[in-house]
């Protein structure tokens, strides 16, 4: 299923929300944050989303833990990487990121966004799988996710995650 | 570098993920820490 097959409002398999404590922790922790945002950073067709007021949660949290250089320097990264979207004030961002974005992940390490009650009320209004970096590291598959957004074979990754 | 790995002319003139990866380690930050500083962030946001 290619995007212009997708059914009207299904999220997009292909996009991908880290919510601020993940994105931080990609950068300054490494485990579990980077080896699922790998897999986007190795595949060009697979997209991070994010509001401003998302990347400006991060980004703070990297200031104060870290400094404001090298916060400053992510932030410029980034957003070369990201697909913006808007949320309305005072909305959670990883969810209005997903919601704006129509991600079909969302990763986060709050355990709260992670509960089965939460989900079951999220699904009311976010169509979101969210799941702990791990799970996703672990159980992305870009092979078989590859027909449902592009065709012809899965090419492998063509991106240096480090570059 | 192989071929097939994509390098936009854009990107040349930010710091690569690996230099921005090995800044980040010196400061010894574990995830409990980020989830905290976050969720310290989210609260005070919550209160105004």
């Amino acid at each position: 299923m290619t995007e212009s097959e997708r059914p009207a409002g299904s999220p997009d398999p292909a996009r991908v929300v880290a919510d601020a404590d993940v994105l931080a922790a990609d950068l300054l922790c490494g485990g579990d944050a980077r080896d699922a945002l790998d897999h986007c950073r190795r595949h060009s067709w697979v997209q991070l989303v994010a509001t401003d007021e998302l990347l400006d949660d991060a980004e703070a949290v990297v200031g104060e833990l870290a400094d404001d250089s090298l916060a400053a320097d992510w932030r410029a990264k980034v957003e070369r990487w990201r697909v913006r979207v808007e949320q309305e004030p005072g909305d959670h961002p990883a969810l209005a990121s997903a919601h704006a974005g129509e991600a079909a992940h969302l990763l986060s390490f709050d355990e709260r966004l992670r509960s089965a009650k939460t989900g079951a009320t999220l699904r009311k209004y976010v169509d979101v799988s969210v799941k702990h970096p791990r799970a996703f590291a672990r159980l992305f598959d870009p092979e078989r996710l590859y027909p449902a957004v592009a065709d012809g074979e899965y090419p492998g990754p063509d991106r240096d995650p480090r570059a | 570098m192989d071929d097939a790995i994509e390098v936009e002319e854009g990107d040349r003139d930010v710091p690569t993920w690996a230099d921005l990866f090995e800044r980040g380690a010196v400061h010894g930050v574990d995830e409990s820490t980020v989830r905290e500083a976050l969720a310290r962030r989210r609260e005070r946001a919550d209160d105004d």
